[in-house]
């Protein structure tokens, strides 16, 4: 999944995603570039609203929350490697396997301990270079007849 | 795991004391809010500051300067109800090191 940039201010942002202790106000200016094309790492849903997990233009070694309104989607194609979770405080999150398989993987990964950028360096490899082209709908359910007749 | 306070980083130079200044002035986001998943270090920082689980939040300076060949941010834990701030630190990110080419 890829995302294009529209908006890098707290301006242009609905006011459900305005929470100062968190630092959204709406004079935040987030180090992004109107026009430029992001990958996405995983998503998260809360309370109504939606953030991508994108190596912004300070990354460094790990992808952070921004909010969705900042973006318009430019593939919306998403990725093999994403999994789904629903918690029971509400949270949606969607994200590549390891982010789930240890619940601290984020936590650990923000705190740069060294197995976890190692895992995120693979990972963003791995996105990065996906291959979304799929055949035409009639070539592919041919070749699946194919395989799976008797 | 340390179960004491982790006292603030001290900047190592100038514009690792400017990062902190702006940090510290605000210009700052949030990492990764105690309201989605536990943090490591929340039932530490709940017995020495006080607060709940899901007030304590994981915070980053927007800024991330190069100092010395490394990307610099600031991070540190805030309560989003208190606004307490503790434990500033320095993540200091070097560039990999190119893969020989065999």
């Amino acid at each position: 999944m890829k995302i294009r940039c529209i908006a890098k201010t707290g301006e242009s942002l609905p006011e459900k995603y305005i929470d100062p202790p968190r630092g959204y106000t709406r004079k935040v200016e987030l180090p992004l570039t109107i026009g430029k094309e992001y990958v996405v790492y995983a998503i998260r849903e809360w309370k109504g609203t939606i953030w991508y997990y994108i190596c912004n233009d300070n990354y460094s070694y790990y992808p952070i929350q921004t909010p969705a309104p900042m973006f318009e989607v430019v593939d919306s194609r998403v990725s093999k490697y994403w999994r789904f979770e629903l918690s029971p405080n509400g949270l949606l999150m969607i994200a590549f396997e390891q982010w789930f398989t240890d619940p601290y993987f984020y936590d650990k990964l923000t705190d740069q301990e060294e197995a976890e950028v190692e895992i995120f360096d693979k990972v963003k490899e791995l996105m990065d270079a996906e291959d979304f082209d799929l055949p035409p709908l009639d070539v592919a359910v041919d070749k699946l007849r194919e395989t799976v007749s008797v | 795991m340390n179960q004491g306070a982790i006292p603030d980083e001290s900047p190592r130079n100038l514009p690792e004391q400017l990062l902190l200044q702006d940090a510290k002035a605000g210009n700052c986001i949030v990492i990764h809010c105690g309201t989605d998943r536990l943090l490591g270090d929340a039932p530490r920082l709940i017995a020495l500051y006080g607060g709940n689980s899901e007030d304590w939040d994981k915070m980053t300076s927007i800024e991330a300067f190069e100092i010395n060949g490394a990307s610099v941010q600031v991070h540190w834990f805030r309560n989003s109800q208190t606004l307490q701030e503790v434990e500033f630190k320095f993540k200091r990110q070097y560039p990999k090191t190119a893969p020989k080419n065999l």
